[in-house]
């Protein structure tokens, strides 16, 4: 059974007015059929650049330099503009944004938004676009269904919104679904309805879902899986409870130790992330590991493997 | 909808009263008899007398602000020194041409300016966009009654392209008026080649007057369309897979024209004041020329009338802008 | 204030504007020294009408023999002249007004706001002509006038920039110490609103000089026969098409001159405000 979505040693790079940036330099994951990848990095790791290039939509000053993006066993870097719209975007990926309010067009009523999308993607006339819609809707739980596609963004509450959108995501009948950080503009009890709600969906219309985040509590109740990304690359990859339980990377162990629910001072990971103009030529984390060690800091290590089979991209495992 | 336009119309009278008293006040204004200088140089004592009494100018101000109002509420301007016409007349009889004119010139300034305007903004930092802007800048910078010589002096005396002035070629023969609006009376008495020639005496006029307007509307558009295309929406919408043409000119343009439609309705200013010089110059028989001749012969009622019909349409242009803003950006209406 | 001039520097148009006022303030201080011939402000020699660019008469002659170059450049004093002043004086009537109204506040506020807009109601233009007009038409009256019409740009922007200061911790802070109010508005809120003020005064230099050549074309400029770029193209309309030169290169003059100063307005725009950048 080939992977819903298989990313290769992507490596992106950015031109800008400073120099080039490799904001992607090796990045690697696998979402297995019916299954919810979490992704996970802080701020600037590179993950909304993963999305993006995943979806086709990279800035112009940005190139791909390096890796394969195999989607249903084919490379979504060779398709061009226009077939990534006419064939894979919405109708065959669908896609879940950050901000709900900011996502959408806030002149345009947000069925004549929803009904755009499933013209040029979904089959069928407009009539049974709409019956579609408001069905979605109906399981979205968003209340009064008929006559909220009449009604414009800003008429709708956070929650009410990010249900609007989920429900957009869906309406061609995607396989898979991006979802970039999509509870992160929400307050914590709607965001744990809209993870229920994604859990439901995902087994219900037989998706596979990568979801992007910041936040191990999210991926902890929503992920089958996980990917850890530090400063565009991937440093530890495999089943969300094996690398919960016993988490192998460094970075990995040190973000674990952070969380709010675990943390127990206020340190953080000491020093900061090297910026993507100037990595470093060892290992990236090497400057903050606490298991650094003599030749950390010249050599890369490549991809190895823990005990319990995860990935991890640590010298200690290869 | 109804009442928002209704709030604008009432907020606005404030400033037609001040406009009225400024008008006003326009009448005293540098010299010590105002009968005798609203009359005109060539007037008889008897009629300076008939319009101090008309204008109570022996009363106090006050009781002259109330007839004042008075007359204007029956829209009696006061006759022209020139014409010994009614104003009032006058400015109805030559309306129609303005208007035609002011309408042109905003179809070319709308039409061409919004699409060039997106598509600089879609070629931002390309040859097309450079050139685009430079146009632009020197479209604003342009004196427009020298641009108007350097088109007839191009396209009419030295090409013979066009013709040089006037509205219509004087050989033929006027349709009956219904309308007032030339093109108009001309399709209504069924005479293609008045209707055509007119067409033919609007080109040089409407560019004209088009030519500052369409360089504003360029670029605030392209401004406009720059600023939405770095929205999160824009993202959104690629992603989800619009469709670029249809992304562009309907979901982001509406979104761009706020500053644009608010540049639409300063230009009424603009062209109204424009329409002044390209009329004289071109002889259009509307109001501007009517205006530049009552300077030219001191008609200082025909001035007066002027200004207040000017100072109105404006406060009803700025209506018109508000309701426009209102429809393109529904967010608007529920604040007000 | 060095990093911002770094700034300016680096905008290509703002540069080109720059440079071409400084061109412009140039050739009208220098008039009569950069013009070939000085006297023909008033001369004429009718044995050399209407002879086309050519050699000693780059812009060739006009109607009355005079040297049409000569005459443009000489012409740019009066045109400078006349945008300074009258924007100057605008400055003068608008600033304090609008400082009066964002400080004060209260009916005095609101009576100067509404004249404000009563004014600015009406295409300047319009209501220049209309001026001049009533107070017989001469340049003089034509500068009260502009002014007249464009004060009201000022007072808005100042009576903006006024009410957003005074409502402002330092201000509080200044006067919670005890400092006047002449002290707190001339020495402290004046000059942080005085960027936009400049990059107003700018662009109304550039716009002055239209209108005014307008008012020039119209015959209430400048009396003849001093050298006035509108009075010139409205003189050459007797002559065209055959002396086409006559027409165009006072119109040119025109158009470089608000050219110039409206790309330096617009490059001191995008320093002053960076949130209404338009974006470049």
């Amino acid at each position: 059974m080939i992977p819903v979505l298989d990313v290769r040693g992507l490596k992106v790079t950015i031109r800008t007015d400073d120099g080039p940036a490799e904001v992607l330099d090796d990045v690697g994951l696998t979402l297995e059929r019916g299954r919810i990848l979490g992704v996970v990095g802080e701020s600037g790791c590179g993950k909304s650049t993963l999305i993006r290039a995943i979806m086709g939509i990279l800035p112009k000053a940005a190139s791909t330099e390096a890796g394969e993006i195999w989607f249903e066993g084919e490379n979504l870097l060779v398709f061009s503009e226009r077939e990534l719209n006419a064939q894979v975007r919405s109708s065959r990926i669908g896609f879940i944004p950050q901000d709900p309010l900011l996502a959408l067009n806030p002149v345009f009523k947000v069925g004549t938004q929803l009904l755009e999308v499933m013209r040029w993607h979904a089959p069928g006339s407009r009539r049974d676009h709409v019956a579609r819609l408001v069905m979605l809707l109906r399981r979205m739980q968003v209340p009064d269904p008929e006559n909220a596609l009449e009604r414009y963004p800003h008429q709708f509450s956070g929650g009410q919104r990010q249900r609007l959108l989920i429900a957009a995501a869906l309406s061609c009948a995607p396989k898979l679904v991006i979802a970039d950080e999509p509870t992160t503009a929400l307050d914590v009890t709607t965001q744990h309805q809209i993870l229920l709600l994604l859990r439901e969906l995902v087994a219900e219309f037989g998706l596979s879902l990568l979801f992007v985040t910041h936040d191990f509590g999210v991926v902890a109740e929503l992920c089958d899986d996980l990917c850890v990304i530090y400063a565009g690359q991937t440093v530890e990859a495999g089943p969300m409870r094996a690398i919960l339980q016993a988490p192998s990377h460094p970075y990995t162990r040190a973000l674990l130790a952070c969380h709010p629910d675990r943390a127990t001072s206020f340190i953080g990971i000491p020093g900061l992330v090297p910026s993507p103009l100037t990595r470093p030529s060892g290992c990236l984390f090497a400057a903050r590991c606490a298991d650094v060690r003599a030749g950390c800091a010249e050599a890369r290590p490549g991809q190895g493997r823990a005990a319990s089979g995860v990935q991890v991209r640590c010298v200690q495992f290869t | 909808m109804a009442r928002f336009v209704l709030r604008r119309c009432v907020l606005v009278l404030p400033s037609l009263l001040g406009l009225l008293v400024v008008t006003f006040l326009l009448i005293h204004a540098g010299s010590a008899d105002p009968a005798a200088a609203l009359a005109g140089d060539a007037a008889t004592p008897e009629q300076i007398a008939r319009l101090r009494l008309q204008y109570g100018f022996d009363r106090p101000l006050w009781e002259q602000f109330v007839l004042y109002l008075n007359k204007v509420s029956q829209l009696d301007f006061g006759e022209s020194a020139f014409s010994h016409r009614p104003v009032a007349h006058d400015i109805l009889q030559r309306l129609p041409a303005t208007l035609e004119l002011t309408f042109a010139a905003l179809v070319l300034s709308i039409g061409l300016g919004v699409p060039l305007g997106v598509a600089a903004a879609v070629k931002h930092n390309s040859w097309p966009d450079y050139l685009l802007r430079l146009l632009s800048v020197m479209g604003i910078a342009v004196a427009a009654f020298w641009f108007a010589i350097m088109l007839q002096l191009f396209f009419a005396m030295n090409l013979a392209w066009l013709p040089l002035r006037g509205d219509l070629a004087s050989t033929m023969v006027r349709p009956p008026v219904v309308t007032g609006f030339m093109l108009l009376d001309a399709l209504i008495a069924g005479r293609w080649d008045v209707f055509f020639d007119h067409l033919r005496h609007l080109v040089l006029p409407a560019v004209t007057l088009g030519l500052g307007g369409l360089a504003t509307i360029v670029r605030f558009t392209r401004a406009g369309v720059l600023d939405t295309l770095q929205q999160d929406f824009v993202f959104y919408e690629r992603a989800m897979g619009y469709r670029w043409p249809r992304l562009i000119w309907i979901f982001v343009l509406r979104n761009s024209l706020t500053a644009t439609v608010t540049q639409i309705g300063l230009l009424f200013g603009g062209l109204i004041a424009g329409g002044v010089v390209v009329e004289s110059i071109f002889d259009w028989p509307g109001i501007g020329s009517y205006t530049v001749q009552a300077i030219l012969t001191g008609d200082r009622q025909v001035m007066l009338a002027v200004t207040l019909l000017v100072g109105t349409v404006y406060a009803a242009v700025n209506i018109l802008v508000d309701v426009v803003h209102g429809l393109l950006d529904p967010r608007l209406m529920e604040r007000a | 204030m060095k990093p911002i001039l770094r700034k300016l520097a680096r905008d290509v148009p703002a540069m080109l504007g720059l440079a071409i006022v400084l061109f412009v303030v140039l050739v009208a201080v220098l008039g009569p020294l950069l013009a070939p011939y000085p006297g023909d402000a008033s001369a004429s020699h009718l044995l050399q009408r209407l002879k086309p660019p050519g050699a000693g008469h780059p812009f060739g002659t006009d109607n009355l023999g005079r040297d049409i170059f000569s005459r443009v450049i000489l012409g740019a004093r009066g045109a400078l002249a006349i945008a300074l002043t009258v924007v100057g004086v605008a400055m003068l009537i608008g600033v304090p007004l609008g400082l009066l109204a964002g400080y004060r506040g209260g009916w005095l506020s609101e009576t100067i706001m509404r004249v404000t807009d009563i004014v600015l109601a009406i295409p300047q233009l319009v209501l220049a002509l209309a001026l001049a007009q009533l107070m017989s038409p001469s340049l003089e009256t034509a500068m009260l006038a502009l002014s007249l019409t464009y004060w009201p740009f000022f007072t808005r922007i100042v009576y903006g920039e006024t009410r957003r200061l005074s409502s402002s911790l330092f201000v509080d802070a200044l006067r919670g110490v005890g400092a006047g109010t002449g002290r707190i508005v001339f020495l402290h809120i004046l000059p942080n609103a005085i960027s936009p003020v400049i990059v107003r005064a700018t662009i109304g230099l550039g716009f002055t000089i239209l209108v005014a050549a307008v008012l020039g074309f119209l015959g209430m400029g400048a009396t003849p026969p001093t050298p006035d770029w509108g009075l010139a193209i409205a003189e050459s309309r007797l002559y065209l098409p055959r002396a086409w030169w006559y027409a165009t290169f006072p119109g040119l003059a025109i158009l470089l001159t608000v050219m110039g100063f409206n790309l330096l307005g617009d490059g001191l725009r995008d320093l002053v405000d960076p949130r209404i950048r338009r974006s470049r």
